[in-house]
């Protein structure tokens, strides 16, 4: 490692020798198509990944619409106090993105680790592959047509399971699974459960798989049934998985996604439906503040990061080894 | 394996009932969306229902007759291919690059690279940005920021590292320049990575919507398909509805579902070859430990 280092030091020394760097500048223009063929990249990375940052200074300040990023006046951390204190919106905000991402992720993975449990059980190969298939059918449409769907079943004026069990007589009224406040997360996190089963199977189907066939001749012989079978030996072998799913996703706990939240979030439910992702388009494009926003942006990143800290420490110091 | 215990029943039975409840449920609501299209409009029986009663493709006919439907599709389809191909030209260009341990200061281009996938600047930076750029109210805002995807930049230059050097080294001693190694040698035989990446692409730009919601939703010629449906999801004001049943006996309702189920053909067109390049894609990250 010293060495490495020590190597380096004397590499970019020599480069102020002429002759070591005339050889270098002729390695360049000996690969200058390559430079050339990494060029839009750069600039299109640049542009539209690191160049954004710079907005942030928005944050800190009180942006005026018209004038220059720049000049605007220094309000120090005025836009963060806002959120956490001023405005009753954190508490709400931050509360309903917890609930419906925790939620959707756990039992999102727990239904597809089910899902995969008894996919193995099936006998037929064909009737496998079939429900496997099927289960990405939702994973490739929009947000747009999900909401179209779910909207032709549950709508209030036609929906077709809402006239169904109005015929049978089980409910008196329409179910407004689209705009009651109560219903908001239960409706997402179904959603989320019914969108992401085929994703998240898939590698569970695929671990399930990678289980050496010995050790369930082992069992056998020593007398195990079907569930002694899976809880013996395919539940544990799908913990460790389990584990790292559900780690590596606490960095995007946050993040809820404008695409599917922008359809969904509508004036009856947004009390118990707004996330983080939609309160900051909803300050920034519709009510123009466009430095709260940017402020709140901020403490949804940072928010983010600090929980991911956490919970690698967490892992590191019950396992020992953690995610980086 | 083949034996039908007798005790292994009722597990066996329930299983498949649940099985088949889960594919009814994943693919019923698309059925259901398909079925009320082609049905006649004022035959559609109200609450579910299994087969289209007296299949009529009047919805269709007017859906298809409308200006912003066949707008809505022409764009969608110029920002699949458009945004697909330049995405392949400048992401393949890159990938093949960085693939390339003798290039001068690789090491700070690859983190620069990777690094960006953890930089999120937020919502409103970006829209500035794009503000700045002069990019709002163009078609230009579906391309560019879709062209250098550092995802698919790792997934091909992986792809491209395990191809045999020699091809290339013999191609070097001839004479050729990296550029026509690239393009001529190295593309051609990446076409299973390529194809797989430009399939997500694809899907991820028909699928689109929120970035027209951001940036183009002054200009109504620029709305893709799926931002049309959402106007007409959002939008039930029933005299615009009204002034477009008077041409055919064809209610709101069915066109939704007509214009719904335009916008879901394609990517049941590609969803085999989508489910394939999926599985392997997954697999390929998750197998490495």
């Amino acid at each position: 490692m010293q060495e490495q280092q020590e190597q380096d030091v004397l590499v970019s020394i020599s480069i102020f020798r002429k002759a070591d760097r005339a050889k270098i500048l002729r390695k360049i223009y000996n690969q200058r198509y390559l430079y050339i063929m990494l060029l839009p990249a750069m600039i299109c990375i640049s542009v539209f990944s690191y160049l954004p940052i710079f907005g942030w200074v928005m944050a800190v300040t009180d942006y005026q619409v018209g004038k220059s990023m720049w000049k605007a006046p220094f309000v120090g951390l005025k836009h963060f106090k806002e959120f956490f204190l001023d405005s009753g919106d954190a508490i709400g905000v931050i509360r309903n993105t917890l609930v419906m991402n925790v939620s959707s992720l756990v039992l999102g993975l727990f239904f597809a680790l089910v899902f995969a449990i008894l996919l193995k059980e099936v006998k037929s190969k064909y009737l496998q592959k079939s429900v496997q298939s099927l289960t990405f059918l939702p994973y490739f449409m929009s947000w747009v047509i999900l909401y179209a769907v779910v909207y032709s079943l549950f709508s209030v004026s036609s929906g077709a399971i809402n006239e169904t069990l109005m015929a049978l007589n089980i409910i008196s009224e329409p179910i407004n699974l689209l705009g009651d406040p109560k219903l908001s997360w239960a409706l997402i996190i179904g959603v989320n459960i019914w969108n992401s089963l085929g994703y998240n199977s898939v590698i569970f189907i695929s671990s399930i798989a990678g289980i050496p066939n010995e050790e369930y001749e082992a069992a056998v012989i020593d007398g195990a049934g079907r569930w002694a079978k899976i809880r013996y030996i395919t539940i544990p072998h799908m913990i460790p998985t389990l584990m790292v799913l559900l780690i590596m996703n606490t960095g995007w706990l946050l993040n809820s996604g404008l695409d599917q939240f922008f359809i969904f979030t509508n004036t009856l439910n947004i009390e118990t439906m707004e996330v983080f992702d939609y309160y900051i388009y909803r300050y920034g494009m519709k009510l123009f503040d466009y430095s709260y926003a940017t402020a709140v942006s901020m403490i949804k990143t940072g928010v983010s990061i600090v929980l991911l800290i956490i919970v690698n420490k967490v892992v590191k110091k019950n396992s020992g080894r953690g995610l980086f | 394996m083949k034996r039908i215990n007798r005790k292994d029943l009722p597990f066996t039975l329930i299983n498949t009932v649940i099985m088949l409840v889960i594919m009814v449920v994943m693919i019923y609501p698309f059925w259901y969306v398909l079925v009320y299209s082609v049905s006649e409009s004022s035959y559609v029986p109200g609450g579910l229902f299994l087969f289209p009663e007296n299949i009529s493709f009047d919805a269709f006919i007017v859906c298809l007759s409308n200006d912003d439907v066949v707008n809505g599709l022409y764009i969608s389809v110029a920002r699949a291919v458009v945004g697909s191909a330049t995405m392949v030209v400048v992401s393949g260009m890159a990938a093949y690059a960085i693939s390339k341990e003798r290039l001068c200061g690789i090491k700070f281009f690859r983190k620069y690279i990777l690094f960006s996938m953890y930089v999120v600047a937020g919502l409103i930076p970006t829209y500035f940005v794009m503000k700045s750029l002069n990019l709002t109210n163009s078609f230009g805002v579906y391309i560019f920021p879709a062209m250098a995807n550092v995802f698919n930049i790792i997934l091909i230059r992986a792809y491209m590292e395990s191809l045999p050097q020699t091809i290339e080294e013999s191609a070097y001693i001839d004479g050729a320049n990296d550029f026509q190694i690239f393009w001529k040698i190295v593309l051609p035989l990446c076409k299973p990575v390529i194809a797989a990446v430009v399939l997500y692409s694809a899907v991820s730009q028909w699928n689109s919507y929120i970035d027209t919601q951001l940036y183009n939703y002054r200009n109504p010629k620029l709305y893709p398909l799926q931002y049309v449906l959402y106007n007409y999801m959002a939008a039930y004001t029933p005299s615009k509805e009204s002034a477009m049943t008077k041409v055919a006996a064809v209610t709101p309702q069915s066109i939704k579902m007509a214009v719904t189920v335009i916008a879901i053909i394609p990517i049941l067109i590609v969803y085999p070859m989508l489910q394939r390049y999926f599985i392997s894609g997954l697999l390929v990250g998750a197998v490495k430990d």
